[in-house]
C-alpha cells in the first residue's frame, strides 16, 4: 500500500515536471526572442545614426548653391551640434539595450541550465555511496522500482519547479517595469523608424536627381551602369518604407511578454516578431548594399 | 509619452515636406525660379531640417529619460536571476562534495570494522 502511495507521488512528480519544463520552455523562448531583438536593435539604431548624418549632408548639398557663406556657416554648425546630440542619444538607448539583453540572456541561462538533469545526478551519487553503508538503502524500491533509479527525475521536477517559481516570482515583480520598458522601446523606435524612413527617402531623391534623373534629361550620353544604378535607387526607395518594422517588433515583444506572463506564450506568437527582425537586417543590408556602390 | 505623439505629428510634416522638396517635381519648379526664390527655398530647406532634428533629439531625449528611471529595477532583476542560477550550481557542488565524501567513508568502513 505504502509502495502504491509512492507510486502515485513518483508518477504525480513526473507529470508536474513536464509542466515545469513547458514553462521553462516558454521562458526560454521568450528570452531568445527578446536577445534576438535587442540585437536587431542595435543595427537600426546604428543605421538611424549614419542615415541622420547622410540625410542632412544630401540636405546641406542640394541647398549650398543657393545659400551664401554666412548662411552655410550657420547651417553646416547648427546641424553639426544638433547632429552630434542625436548620436550620444542613439548611444544611451543602445547602451540600455545592452541592460535589457542582459536580463534576456539571464532568463535563458535560467531556464536554459541543466541544473535539474545534474542536480538529479549528484544527488543519485550521494545515495549509491550511501547504500555501500547501508544494505537496506541498497535493496529500497519503491513500487517495484529501485529507490535509486527514481531519484534523478525526483530531484529534476524539484529543481525545475524551483526554477520555475524563482522565474515566475521575477516575472510578478518586474512585469509592469518590463512592459513599461518595452513600451519606451516601441516609442523610440517608432520616432526613429520615421526618422529614418525620410531620411533614406532625402538622400534616395538627391541620389536619384544626381545618378539617374540628371544624366538621363542631360543631352550628353547616359554613363555606363545607369540603368543599374536606376534599379537599385528605386528598389531602395521600396525598402526604405520597412523601416517601422523596428517599432513592429518592439510591438510584437512586448506583446509576446504580455503572452508569456499569461502563461500562454507558445512558438506561433514568436514567428511574426521574427519576421520583423528579419525585415530590419534585410533593410541593414539593402542600405549598406546601395551605399557600397 | 502624450508629447512624444505630439512631436511625431509636427516631425512628420516636416519629414514629409524635405522629401518633397528633394524630390524632381519640386526640383523641375526650381529649374524656372527667380534666384531670390531659389535662395528662399534654400534657407526654408535648412530651417525645416534643424526644426524635425531638434524636435526628433527632444523626443528622444524624454524617452531617454524614461528607460534611465528603469535601469536600477532592471539591474536588480539580473542580479537576483544570477543569485538564483548560482544557487543551483552551488547546491550541485555540495552533493558532489558529498558523494566523494561517503565514497570515501565506505572504503573506510570495512577496514576499522
Amino acid at each position: 500500500m505504502r509502495f502504491r502511495q509512492l507510486s502515485i507521488v513518483l508518477a504525480t512528480c513526473l507529470v508536474l515536471s513536464g509542466c515545469a519544463s513547458n514553462r521553462l520552455a516558454q521562458f526560454r523562448s521568450f528570452s531568445q526572442a527578446g536577445a534576438a531583438y535587442v540585437k536587431a536593435s542595435d543595427v537600426f539604431l546604428d543605421q538611424a545614426g549614419v542615415a541622420a548624418v547622410r540625410g542632412d549632408s544630401a540636405l546641406l548639398l542640394k541647398s549650398r548653391a543657393d545659400l551664401d557663406e554666412e548662411q552655410r556657416r550657420t547651417a553646416i554648425l547648427t546641424k553639426n551640434e544638433l547632429l552630434g546630440k542625436r548620436l550620444v542619444i542613439l548611444r544611451q538607448i543602445k547602451a540600455h539595450g545592452r541592460l535589457l539583453r542582459d536580463y534576456f540572456d539571464v532568463i535563458g541561462e535560467m531556464a536554459d541550465s541543466k541544473a535539474p538533469e545534474s542536480l538529479g545526478i549528484a544527488a543519485k551519487g550521494v545515495y549509491e555511496s550511501l547504500a555501500k553503508l547501508s544494505p537496506v538503502l541498497k535493496s529500497a524500491t519503491i513500487g517495484g522500482s529501485s529507490v535509486s533509479g527514481a531519484i534523478p527525475p525526483v530531484v529534476s521536477m524539484v529543481v525545475g519547479s524551483l526554477k520555475v517559481n524563482a522565474l515566475e516570482k521575477e516575472l510578478q515583480e518586474r512585469s509592469a517595469l518590463i512592459e513599461r520598458e518595452l513600451a519606451l522601446q516601441e516609442a523610440a523606435l517608432s520616432v526613429l523608424a520615421h526618422e529614418l524612413q525620410t531620411d533614406l527617402e532625402i538622400e534616395l531623391n538627391v541620389q536619384n536627381a544626381r545618378d539617374v534623373i540628371g544624366p538621363y534629361v542631360s543631352g550628353s550620353d547616359v554613363p555606363q551602369g545607369w540603368s543599374a544604378k536606376r534599379v537599385e535607387v528605386l528598389s531602395a526607395v521600396v525598402a526604405s518604407q520597412t523601416a517601422g518594422a523596428a517599432s513592429q517588433a518592439a510591438n510584437r515583444l512586448r506583446l509576446s511578454f504580455q503572452k508569456l506572463v499569461a502563461n500562454q506564450l507558445g512558438n506561433d506568437s514568436l514567428s511574426s516578431l521574427i519576421g520583423d527582425i528579419n525585415v530590419i537586417l534585410d533593410l541593414a543590408e539593402q542600405i549598406n548594399g546601395t551605399r557600397r556602390q | 509619452m502624450d508629447t512624444v505623439h505630439l512631436y511625431t505629428d509636427v516631425l512628420k510634416v516636416l519629414g514629409d515636406t524635405l522629401v518633397r522638396m528633394t524630390g524632381p517635381q519640386w526640383d523641375a519648379m526650381l529649374q524656372t525660379a527667380s534666384r531670390e526664390e531659389r535662395s528662399k527655398a534654400a534657407t526654408l530647406m535648412m530651417q525645416a531640417q534643424t526644426a524635425r532634428l531638434t524636435l526628433a533629439n527632444a523626443a528622444l531625449n524624454e524617452i531617454v529619460d524614461e528607460l534611465r528611471q528603469t535601469e536600477d529595477d532592471l539591474a536588480s532583476g539580473v542580479r537576483r536571476l544570477r543569485e538564483a542560477l548560482d544557487r543551483f550550481d552551488r547546491v550541485e557542488q555540495v552533493l558532489n562534495g558529498i558523494s566523494s565524501v561517503v565514497s570515501t567513508v565506505a572504503r573506510v568502513i570495512p577496514l576499522v570494522a
